[in-house]
This record gives structure tokens, C-alpha cells and sequence, in this order.
């Protein structure tokens, strides 16, 4: 059985050792500043991400309403592939205006330059 | 909370900006990435997973943080970052069983004395041992991060100090 004595004296030797590892694991100012940029630039892909899959929803929401799902599907994952997106989901801000352009080029070879229009404008 | 800390909570919960971040992501990086070497199975990654932690209280901790309870919350965050990420990685692997991976390692803890102690520890046992010592959190910011009740905190915590004794000891008779 440990009594308290031990404890308190076991108490003191962890915390030397946390102490330790403490001095141990410190992170240089050179590499604190790395990771802050990091993070940043993650930060800013993301949110670029989730603007671009907001108008996506959009321009999505406007086409199913002419052409129907699958139609729909078809069209963005082509003008995605153009523009070398894996999936449209991957579209980010700098990709936005040459993938709707494509599109753009999609449903004007199908419904005329007017509907193509409207993509062009429901996705700015 | 230290003050420092405290004053930049504040100051960054006030603006929301970018930039009164700097002072708080400098105190806490190194204490979440040290919470994560302490786990082989992340430790390779855990620059990568302290970044995306620390994402998540930028965006967060404004909606959601108390100031007594911040650390303890940021802490949760890291946690359940690493949770998730050993799910992903590895969905054969019981939670509870993730600090046995002998995937990874992290310089500054493989070694260590501190991980020789609690290396035959339960991981809830460890993450005890590692906040209240290494972190200096209190009985109930231990409670809020691995979401236990106090009691259950205070009497792990005696049973872990009364099993490092008895491995202190043999060492010292070895």
C-alpha cells in the first residue's frame, strides 16, 4: 500500500519530469511563424472552398430547374474535369471563373447563348 | 488561466482579428503539439494536427469559449482532432487502444523519462498524468477536456500516482 508520504514524493518526481519534457518540447520563433502560415493559408482555402461550393449550389439549383439532375450532374462534372478539378467539390476561388466559363461553353452548345447567359451570371 | 493568456483571449475575443490570434496561437502551439507527441500514433503528424486545431478555435472560439474554461476546451478540440484522425486512419483501432500504435514518433518524447513513467498507463490514465503535470490544468479543466466527471478525475489521478510509485520504485531497486 503507497501512504501519502509516497505519494506527495511521487507527486514532486513527476512534476521534475513534466518539467523536463516541458524544456524538452519547446517550438522556435522560426517555426511558430511557419505554422501560423500554415494554418492561414488553410484557413483561406477553406473558406474559398466553401464560397465556391455556395455558388455552385446556386448555379446547380438553376440548371436542374431547365436541364433535370442527371443533365445537370453531367455538365458541371465536365466543365470540373476541364478545368482539372477531380470532382466539382474540389472547385477553390482561383478555379471558380475558368470552370464556369466551361460551363458556360456547355449548356450554350446544348440551349443557346441566352440560358448560357444566365449560368454565366447566376454563378458570379 | 495565466494572465497572459488571459489578456489575449480577450483582446482576440474582442476583435475576432487575425492578427490579436498571433499572441495566443504562440502560447498555445506548443502546448497542444506536445499533447499530441505524447501519442505515437499522431505524433509524426502533430504539427499538422495542432494547425487544424488551432483553425477550429480561431473560428470558434468566439461562439463557444468561456474564458475560465478555454484551455480546457481547446484541449477537447485537440482531442477529439485526434480522435477523428485515428478513426480515419486506422478504423480497426479501439479508441482506447490508439496510444498502443507504434505508428510514429516524436523526437523530444521518445525516451523521454516522462514517457517511460506513464508509457504503462491506460490512455485515459495518461492524459491525466500529461495535463495535470505537463499542462498544470486543474481537477476541472482535466474534467471538461476528457469530458469525466471530477470524482473520476481525482481518483485516477491517486491510483495513477499510487502505480508510477510502485514503477519508480523498482527502478530505483533494479
Amino acid at each position: 500500500m503507497t501512504d501519502d508520504r509516497d505519494l506527495s514524493a511521487i507527486q514532486a518526481e513527476i512534476a521534475e519530469l513534466a518539467a523536463e519534457f516541458r524544456a524538452r518540447s519547446q517550438v522556435s520563433k522560426e517555426d511558430l511563424i511557419a505554422a501560423f502560415e500554415r494554418m492561414r493559408s488553410k484557413r483561406i482555402e477553406k473558406e474559398s472552398r466553401s464560397a465556391t461550393a455556395g455558388k455552385l449550389r446556386l448555379v446547380r439549383t438553376f440548371l436542374v430547374g431547365i436541364w433535370g439532375q442527371p443533365a445537370t450532374e453531367n455538365a458541371i462534372a465536365l466543365a470540373a474535369e476541364r478545368v482539372h478539378a477531380v470532382t466539382p467539390d474540389d472547385l477553390c476561388f482561383e478555379l471558380w471563373p475558368k470552370f464556369l466559363k466551361q460551363l458556360q461553353a456547355v449548356v450554350g452548345g446544348v440551349c443557346g447563348s441566352a440560358v448560357a447567359s444566365l449560368v454565366w451570371e447566376s454563378g458570379q | 488561466m495565466p494572465s497572459d493568456l488571459a489578456n489575449s483571449l480577450s483582446n482576440f475575443l474582442c476583435s475576432g482579428a487575425e492578427e490579436d490570434f498571433a499572441p495566443l496561437f504562440e502560447e498555445l502551439y506548443p502546448r497542444i503539439r506536445r499533447f499530441f507527441c505524447t501519442y505515437p500514433s499522431v505524433a509524426e503528424i502533430s504539427d499538422e494536427l495542432t494547425q487544424d486545431t488551432l483553425l477550429i478555435v480561431f473560428q470558434r472560439a468566439k461562439s463557444v469559449c468561456r474564458n475560465e474554461s478555454f484551455l480546457a476546451w481547446t484541449f477537447k478540440v485537440a482531442r477529439n482532432i485526434m480522435l477523428q484522425h485515428v478513426r480515419k486512419a486506422h478504423p480497426e483501432t479501439q479508441l482506447g487502444n490508439c496510444h498502443l500504435s507504434t505508428l510514429g514518433s516524436c523526437p523530444f518524447f521518445e525516451g523521454s523519462r516522462l514517457e517511460d513513467l506513464i508509457s504503462p498507463l491506460d490512455p485515459v490514465s495518461r492524459d491525466i498524468v500529461v495535463l495535470r503535470f505537463v499542462e498544470e490544468f486543474s481537477y476541472a479543466e482535466i474534467a471538461e477536456a476528457l469530458d469525466l466527471p471530477i470524482g473520476t478525475v481525482k481518483w485516477k489521478l491517486f491510483d495513477a500516482k499510487a502505480r508510477l510509485a510502485h514503477t519508480l520504485a523498482r527502478k530505483e531497486f533494479a
